[in-house]
């Protein structure tokens, strides 16, 4: 890709700069004259009715300006189906009375019989979460099957059939700023929504339905973003907070504490996956069947539509996965980095470890034999185009060729895959009277795509980076954006914004001709100027044509830029192959993790250091999930409720990271880029547990793959 | 509830008087009363470090102490880091890409000034074990170990 001069390189993000100097502004730090703040109630209970709620004492605390139960309020219900459900909320002059307020308010419950495990809730005796989608079982909220050729073939062709079951357990994005929002409505009945969210148009839309308002009378306004990885991608406390804000008709803030992050946000699923993989001796692979039960807690939320988007790595003739999710009385999970690939590709590539090791082969050679390339079929059917796997265990295998064995220690390898979306994208580009160019989009910037739109923008018009200014504004004010998920953002706003230049170009184009003596189509850009591809004039500089234009009868030069795909996912397939070094203590069974090498297809890396972190940050969140972290609970309550019994790496934890960027590109992508924003964390869970395996001959089967079951020395009692 | 009182505190070298609740925290009066909203506030129980500020030479996170203990007392905040020019440690960051979402960021940077305060050359594992006490949820930590090595070389050259 070496035709770009600004693509592909090591940009510092613009962004940057507010938020070393504390500048940067989140939805915390916004405060108004007037500003009440809420607070919720919750129940500690997980499965009850209500049976009264007292808040005589609560009114009469001074301060205190509204209070919603469910006698007044529809947002709350006198059904609870998890600890944690939200029962009352309240807004008061300031966040330590609002605090007061709620636990001087008495509720009276009637409790019930509650069910927790999925597997014991399909049962036709458990409790009745909500009604069943299924004949045969209780509480299953969905059920899917995805199946090819003959199973019973397929397993009586094998020499060899491993069967497991591997839990993996609810862990939460943990992003650093928790939940936060203001809301207030003018004289005029308009409503504005300051939130820490990932879309803004979600919550206008949402917010306008539940009112009955008109989405222009709603204006969302995404300040700065305190991580989010997923989890904020539905509104939580939004409709409280514009509740709480009609009735006092003052500004009202919610800012949830760490401990509603644990018990009441949208953390990844739990999941359940019993599978069984068969393989001739000569390592062919044959037959797999896998039963799938995520733990979708009260409501739906579990990811169960990407199997096909995750899944599909090897030739497997005969096939048959059944994807259940199942009420309890939980929390409700929701969407977490690459949602439904991390539990997946944990089950599925233990599998094919234990395959490899069980047939005496090397879990590469075993992987390549099998792996899937261009022709063969996905899960759904569909077609691979050229793919990175093989390239991605060729690079592996140079990797760990290189690493000097020792004892205690072990080397794992595994693999991934993951598609990204693309997403409603809309930009506007103006061009300014001085040669500046500015750029409204109204997608969240979580991962540095303002920057790299930046760059696309300077690329194409040749004119430096500097030159370019790219905010993400309002819903009010920016062009419909979908929300910063799915691996979207850069891939579709990279689209919008490269129509967007290219018509900007055109128009240059088209206005230059009326100043030389060229035709459109013969101009071309180079070094911030307009000028003939033949050489035969000096060009214009874009500065001056921009001011020209202005003050002519051409007017400004501003243009817009969209894209879109009906499919919301691109044709963009992106493998991963990660190799990890372990070492395991063989009397305490403590883990350290060395290194954690990953060999990630991107297409085309169109800023390689944004690149690379967005690999980094994957790879640590994914060991977190894998060895370190998972919800704990007792009869449906969240034990670890903070960051100090609920563990997520720390610097001291982080091991050596080795981001390998691959770069095929992608047929329809801008530039050839592929999403990176998610599929780091899919494989590490996996490479980990199988790096303990090679460490200590323990196969780990449940998250978080935890150390007192690793101790190998024989001690005094046995095995301990 | 008790009475209010007057505190004084220094905060980046300028004197301030504050009428607090003996309830209120350090990081409620800097982000409400002063409007230094650079300290961040990530989990009010001591446990993420984004509120992690330099009082009396010391780091603490400003969510566990009360605003009448700093009473008399000099604060050092992310505001304060920048003078006419960014800081080398700020500089750092944004060069070697050490923040994503950068919430966590102002934390990150007390703790890294706080350790090159007291050793300029720091190792590796030195770094890991300084900055333990600051959660990053997006980076992955490599890319900041880069920032504050880096750091710490540059203002060794500049001494």
């Amino acid at each position: 890709m070496s035709e770009h001069w600004l693509l592909g390189k090591r940009v510092p993000r613009p962004d940057a700069i507010p938020k070393v100097t504390g500048e940067a502004v989140y939805t915390d730090d916004i405060t108004f004259p007037g500003m009440l703040y809420g607070a919720v109630v919750r129940s500690p209970y997980a499965c009850a009715s209500i049976r009264s709620v007292d808040t005589s004492r609560a009114e009469q605390l001074p301060g205190v300006r509204a209070i919603l139960t469910p006698t007044n309020s529809s947002l709350f219900s006198t059904e609870i189906l998890y600890a944690g459900q939200k029962v009352a909320a309240l807004a008061a002059t300031d966040p330590h009375t609002a605090q007061e307020a709620a636990s001087l308010i008495q509720v009276e419950y009637q409790r019930h019989r509650a069910v927790f495990d999925p597997i014991r809730a399909m049962s036709r005796d458990a409790p009745v979460v909500r009604p069943s989608r299924s004949q045969e079982f209780n509480n299953v909220c969905s059920h899917q099957r995805k199946e090819r050729g003959d199973l019973e073939t397929g397993f009586a062709q094998a020499d060899i059939i491993v069967e497991n079951t591997y839990r993996v357990g609810i862990a939460h994005q943990a992003y650093m700023e928790p939940h936060a929002c203001v809301a207030r409505f003018d004289v005029s009945g308009k409503l504005t929504v300051w939130t820490s969210i990932q879309g803004q148009f979600n919550v206008r839309a949402s917010l306008a339905s539940m009112l009955g308002m008109p989405v222009h009378d709603v204006r969302v306004i995404a300040p700065e973003i305190g991580g989010a990885f997923g989890g904020k991608t539905s509104l939580i406390m939004e409709p409280i907070a514009v509740v709480l804000a009609k009735i006092t008709g003052a500004p009202v803030k919610i800012v949830m504490s760490r401990q509603e992050e644990f018990i009441d946000a949208h953390p990844g699923p739990g999941c359940i996956i019993h599978v069984k993989t068969a393989a001739r001796q000569d390592g062919t692979l044959t037959a797999e069947w896998a039963e799938i039960i995520y733990d979708t807690g009260a409501a739906p939320g579990a990811p169960t539509g990407n199997f096909d988007r995750t899944r599909g790595l090897y030739r497997i003739p005969n096939f048959r996965y059944d994807i259940y999710s199942v009420y309890t009385h939980k929390l409700i999970p929701g969407a977490y980095r690459a949602p439904g690939a991390l539990e997946l590709t944990f089950a599925f590539e233990s599998q094919i470890d234990h395959l490899a090791g069980e047939l005496g082969q090397d879990p590469i050679e075993f992987r390549l034999k099998n792996a899937v390339d261009e022709g063969d079929l996905t899960v759904d059917g569909k077609v691979y185009p050229t793919i990175g796997l093989r390239e991605s265990l060729h690079q592996a295998r140079e990797q760990i060729k290189a690493v000097e064995h020792k004892p205690h220690r072990g080397i794992g390898v595994a693999c991934g895959k993951w598609m990204n979306a693309i997403g409603a994208s809309g930009v506007i580009l103006t061009l300014n009277e001085d040669g500046s160019v500015n750029l409204t989009s109204g997608a969240v910037d979580l991962t540095g795509v303002n920057t790299v739109l930046a760059q696309i923008v300077a690329e194409e018009l040749s004119i430096s980076l500097d030159q370019i200014h790219v905010q993400t504004r309002d819903t009010d004010v920016a062009p419909y954006a979908a929300l910063s998920g799915g691996s979207r953002t850069t891939y579709g706003m990279s689209l919008a914004t490269q129509n967007a230049v290219r018509q900007l170009k055109k128009d240059l184009f088209e206005f230059a001709s009326q100043h030389m003596p060229v035709s459109p189509e013969a101009f071309t850009v180079a070094d911030g100027k307009v000028v003939p591809r033949d050489g035969s004039h000096t060009g214009i500089p874009i500065r001056e044509l921009a001011r020209i234009a202005m003050y002519s009868a051409r007017g400004p030069l501003t243009v817009t830029g969209s894209a879109s795909d009906p499919s919301w996912l691109a044709d963009s397939y992106i493998f991963i192959t990660q190799v990890a070094e372990v070492e395991v203590d063989p009397d305490t069974g403590e883990i350290t993790v060395l290194r954690v090498s990953s060999f990630q297809d991107v297409g085309f890396a169109l800023n390689p250091m944004l690149v690379e972190g967005q690999i980094e940050g994957g790879i640590v969140q994914g060991l977190g999930w894998g060895y370190l972290e998972g919800l704990v609970f007792d009869k449906g309550v969240v034990l670890n409720e903070n960051l100090t019994e609920y563990k997520i790496p720390t610097a001291l934890d982080a091991p050596e990271l080795v981001p390998v960027l691959i770069e095929i590109p992608s047929a329809d992508g801008p530039y050839g880029i592929k999403g990176v924003g998610e599929p780091s964390m899919v494989v590490t869970p996996a490479v980990l547990a199988n790096a303990i395996h090679d460490a200590t001959g323990i196969r780990l089967t449940e998250t978080p793959l935890v150390q007192d079951d690793l101790s190998t020395r024989q001690g005094p009692l046995g095995n301990m | 509830m008790d009475a209010k009182r007057w505190i004084q505190l220094t905060v980046n070298g300028e004197e301030h008087e504050v009428y607090v609740e003996p309830r209120r925290r350090l990081l409620d009066v800097l982000r409400e009363d002063l409007g230094l909203t650079g300290t961040k506030e990530g989990c009010g129980t001591g446990d993420c470090g984004a509120c992690t500020v330099i009082l009396d030479g010391r780091l603490v996170n400003a969510c566990l102490v009360f605003a009448i203990s700093a009473n008399g007392k000099s604060v050092e905040t992310v505001e304060g880091l920048a003078t006419d020019h960014l800081h080398p440690i700020q500089e750092a960051f944004i060069q070697h890409g050490g923040l994503q979402c950068g919430i966590c960021t102002p934390g990150f940077l007390m703790s890294a000034k706080h350790l090159l305060n007291s050793n300029p050359n720091p190792t590796l594992d030195e770094v890991r074990f300084g900055l333990a006490g600051n959660l990053c949820r997006c980076t992955g930590y490599t890319k900041i170990y880069e920032a504050v090595l880096a750091a710490a070389k540059n203002m060794r050259e500049e001494t």
